[in-house]
């Protein structure tokens, strides 16, 4: 008896955060998808007429808005770049990890981490619109480009603009897990694979990638979630043609007043948001480390 | 092989040859020589920071001797990176794959060499019959016991058929019962695979039950190397007497030395016979010790007759402390030196008869059982 009334008190302190969940993320993200099948009224808003009309407009070949010649184009474009932003990350971020982790004072690695994290101490808009002012044809890159006698480049509303920008985002939510992960690894496995007859690039790739996966599980979840539904970094570095869901959205809600091809296409996007972090996450135990 | 100065007979064979390792300021270990016999079971033996580990390293190919060469079954593999020396670890924290089965980690050293796949499942098999672990194949590392563990990085190691076996403390994260059982496995293993045991241990009763030889080791350089009997009955120097077993180590001048009997005065101003090793290589006046084994001193009362072949020390008794099986003393001599003796409580209820704390003694022990330390 009194065990029941300790755990149902115990759970009674969940209550706070799951209505915060419920009336903040579920209630609304259910709102969402009801609206997806409703009619756009003129304006904003909705009249409660179903309709799969959405949907239609989503998948048809001969779209309104007339410079998209395919919203299923914005879609595939968005996991793209989030896909490419994710892998850079992954690239850059694990030496910096084991260098970080190979650092024998602790003051150097705190040193070193803080550094990694400084960047969020300062607003995003304002780090994009430092980079916007780096890479403008009159700005800083080009400046020295032409100091070293080279040719000024038209770098902004590039898609190499874009990729810069999110993978400068979203390099820290890499480094942070992928070196918590390097940190707790086992160094004697390493040699243990080199003892029992593997090379170098065989310990790599058959012993440290797997000892530091699930880090980089969680850190590229984390990358590839951030840079999929990206609106600044788009907004302000890639021009109209790079638009990516999130600037497709704000559109939809904000000047074309279509909100039920907004709303479907974000219930499509959270499916497969779903879908990939089951498929990342689903079957095995890394979803402890989130 | 063909540049082998050895040739085949040298198999298994380790060699180094005046190998320093610095770390820094800190020399690890200090111009080691060292020829390990194909086929023998050795110790290095010392406490934490004797250099043994290092030297453990240096052999695997995990550390670069500072100066120095190391051969391999005749072969000098000093710049030979580990992955191509064919010799395997049994690493202290095992160091197992945790995201392998048992099965992939046995097989992990010959697929990385791209052996054939059905030759790689049988050798499994029959590693795992031979540590007596057929039943977990299928099992991640993380849900086995230690003592099980321990057995498949020993599998882990010897499927591979290296030259030499190094193992590196791996019986220290075991409890008392679980390593003495290993010990006797592990020695079954070597007699049965036929290949060099090199067996780095702080542990000298594991030394002791295991090897062959054993070097012992004190700030990297090896004091002495020898058979345990050896090892433990003629300490090269103070420092191995003191850390292979107890002993009384006894502060004496050399007066003479004639081939292995020398002739001590003790600070007390008892002079007595000892022997020593082969050579004594100590003029007289060279301040030496000598080394008694506690069983082997007997305590007497001050008016009991002392043997014709025993020495006899004058002291007073300290103390006495009942262990069960045995009875342990403690003798004061007139310098403030405290000697212990031991005694075995056999069909004597009291073996050191009616003597008390604080009476007038004789500690006496036989010449041959004194042993001179001149290092």
């Amino acid at each position: 008896m009194a065990d029941a009334t300790r755990s149902r008190r115990r759970r009674l302190l969940l209550a706070p955060g799951l209505t915060w969940i419920s009336l903040l993320y579920v209630v609304p993200g259910l709102l969402i998808v009801v609206y997806s099948f409703l009619t756009p009224q003129l304006g904003g808003g909705v009249t409660w007429d179903p309709t799969l009309d959405a949907y239609r407009e989503l998948f048809s070949s001969n779209p309104r808005a007339a410079f998209y010649n395919n919203y299923l184009t914005v879609f595939i474009r968005s996991v793209a770049w989030a896909a490419i932003a994710t892998v850079v990350c992954a690239v850059l971020a694990l030496p910096l990890a084991v260098f970080i982790a190979a650092r024998r004072s602790t003051v150097a690695k705190t040193a070193l981490i803080v550094a990694v994290m400084i960047p969020f101490w300062t607003s995003m808009l304002v780090r994009t619109y430092a980079i916007r002012f780096l890479l403008a044809n009159t700005g800083p890159v080009n400046e020295l480009l032409q100091t070293l006698g080279l040719e000024p480049q038209t770098f902004l509303n590039t898609r190499f603009a874009v990729l810069l920008g999110l993978v400068y985002t979203a390099l820290p939510f890499m480094i942070l897990p992928l070196y918590a992960a390097v940190e707790r690894s086992d160094r004697a496995q390493l040699e243990a694979g080199r003892d029992l007859g593997a090379t170098p690039v065989q310990v790599f790739v058959k012993v440290f990638v797997p000892m530091v996966r699930p880090g980089l599980t969680v850190g590229a979840t984390m990358v590839f979630v951030l840079s999929v539904s990206q609106y600044i970094v788009p907004a302000l570095l890639g021009g109209s043609k790079t638009n990516m869901i999130a600037n497709f959205l704000d559109l939809q809600f904000g000047e074309a007043f279509d909100w039920p091809l907004g709303a479907a296409i974000a219930t499509l996007f959270s499916l497969v948001t779903i879908l990939a972090l089951y498929v990342a996450f689903g079957r095995n135990d890394e979803a402890d480390l989130l | 092989m063909a540049d082998g100065n050895g040739g085949a007979a040298a198999t298994g064979s380790v060699e180094l040859h005046s190998v320093t390792k610095r770390f820094g300021d800190v020399v690890a270990v200090d111009a080691l020589d060292l020829r390990v016999e194909p086929g023998e079971f050795i110790s290095l033996l010392g406490p934490s920071g004797c250099g043994k580990t290092t030297t453990l390293r240096m052999i695997s190919g995990f550390e670069h001797p500072t100066s120095g060469a190391i051969s391999i079954s005749g072969r000098d593999v000093t710049a030979t990176p580990p992955h191509r020396r064919n010799i395997n670890t049994v690493f202290q924290s095992y160091a197992l794959f945790g995201h392998l089965s048992v099965a992939d980690n046995v097989a992990f050293g010959l697929r990385v060499k791209r052996h054939d796949k059905s030759r790689i499942a049988e050798r499994v098999g029959a590693v795992l019959d031979q540590v007596h672990l057929p039943h977990v194949a299928g099992r991640r590392p993380a849900q086995l016991s230690g003592g099980q563990q321990q057995r498949v990085a020993l599998a882990r190691a010897i499927i591979n058929e290296p030259e030499v076996l190094l193992l590196d403390e791996p019986l220290s994260a075991l409890d008392l019962q679980l390593r003495q059982a290993m010990r006797l496995e592990l020695k079954r293993l070597h007699q049965d695979l036929g290949i060099t045991f090199v067996f780095v241990t702080h542990d000298q009763e594991e030394a002791i039950t295991m090897s062959n030889r054993i070097a012992v080791m004190n700030e990297g350089r090896i004091h002495q190397l020898g058979a345990p009997e050896e090892i433990y009955e003629r300490p090269a120097t103070r420092f191995v007497a003191g850390f292979i077993g107890e002993t009384n180590l006894l502060d004496a001048t050399l007066v003479s030395a004639d081939g292995p009997k020398a002739t001590v005065r003790l600070p007390t101003g008892v002079t007595l016979e000892v022997s020593g090793p082969d050579h004594i290589v100590a003029e007289a006046g060279t301040v030496v010790a000598i080394a008694v084994r506690p069983p082997r001193v007997a305590v007497l009362g001050e008016h009991d007759t002392v043997a014709a072949d025993f020495v006899a020390v004058p002291g007073v008794l300290r103390e006495m402390l009942f262990l069960g099986d045995s009875t342990r003393v403690t003798v004061e001599f007139a310098d403030g030196s405290q000697q212990v003796a031991l005694r075995h409580n056999d069909e004597q209820r009291h073996p050191f008869g009616e003597l008390r704390p604080g009476d007038r003694v004789h500690a006496a022990w036989r010449r041959e059982s004194a042993w001179l330390v001149v290092g």
